[in-house]
């Protein structure tokens, strides 16, 4: 489980109790000014690494980490894995993740409002920007995606419109379907 | 999504999503799972957390994900992992309390299991 304000995963025993500190690492802290570090998470299909972003770092760019797990990391068992420069625009940051079947990892961009498709080297494969279909509506801006569930039957990811970052507007508060042609891990 | 909307974690288990929010600083509102249909995504519920920290000037939730026991799990940021029955009478207990936050804050963010079970 991350805690992104303090930089740092703590680990649950089986059965519950309190959280213990399983890995603190000053890559894991934010930027002092936007405080958001090490944020979504998830276990690769064989649990031999645990990846994760972090969502502003000091210089304002992102980042996906993976960590080899074991019983008591060490800095030598992290390895970046992606970066996100920040823009003119601001930081992209980098929020959500999550495994398709094949290994690649869907990467939620909160700041700049896209979803980033990362192949197994840590490669971007592809980047999705702009508003979604809505139907007889028009069209949905995509504002500050945070997290990503795979609908299995119809090879697509739901992606919550946290829409924290731009003006308020209920309307943008919504799932945005985006047809990936995957399954989840 | 109902308000007051931010909606943050999701969860696709059957034939249901879930998600949950509220998650914004300067929320206060009742922190809830909302239920739709997966196809439709007609809303088909709520679930709203039983457990708050009195101490804590905000509600709310992050991310969310389902156990090997088929329950969901949830963070309240400043109560702890919330385990949820999604039964009828919305059933919950604190999976894991977490302790009070140092001076320079905590947020507790998203969550996993790994393969022994361990979040």
């Amino acid at each position: 489980m991350t805690d992104s304000f303090q930089g740092l995963i703590y680990r649950i025993p089986t059965g519950g109790g309190a959280p213990q500190v399983w890995f603190q690492h000053p890559n894991l802290l934010g930027n002092p000014q936007m405080l958001f570090g090490v944020n979504g998470i998830r276990f690769d299909e064989k649990n031999k690494h645990v990846y994760f972003s972090v969502t502003v770092r000091n210089d304002f760019s992102g980042a996906t980490y993976r960590l080899a797990v074991v019983n008591n990391p060490s800095a030598a068992d992290l390895e970046e894995f992606a970066v996100y420069p920040a823009t003119q625009q601001g930081p992209l940051a980098p929020d959500g993740i999550a495994f398709t079947q094949t290994g690649r990892l869907v990467v939620a961009l909160a700041g700049s409002s896209q979803i980033s498709i990362l192949r197994q080297n840590g490669k971007e494969a592809l980047r999705l920007s702009g508003p979604a279909d809505n139907g007889k509506q028009g069209t949905l801006p995509r504002a500050n995606p945070a997290n990503i569930a795979f609908n299995d039957d119809e090879r697509t990811i739901l992606v919550t419109n946290h829409a924290s970052l731009v003006p308020f507007d209920p309307n943008l508060f919504a799932l945005i379907e985006v047809f990936i042609k995957e399954k989840g891990q | 999504m109902p308000a007051p909307g931010y909606p943050e974690g999701i969860a696709i288990r059957g034939k249901h999503v879930y998600v949950a929010g509220p998650t914004a600083f300067g929320i206060t509102a009742l922190a809830v799972i909302w239920r739709y249909n997966l196809e439709s995504g007609a809303f088909t519920g709520q679930f709203p957390i039983t457990f708050s920290n009195p101490n804590a000037s905000m509600r709310g939730l992050s991310c969310i994900t389902f156990g090997p026991d088929g329950k969901l799990y949830a963070i309240e940021p400043f109560v702890g992992v919330i385990r949820l029955n999604l039964d009828a009478a919305n059933t919950q207990q604190i999976y894991s309390a977490f302790p009070p936050p140092p001076p320079t804050g905590a947020l507790p963010n998203d969550l996993a299991f790994d393969n022994d079970g361990r979040l």
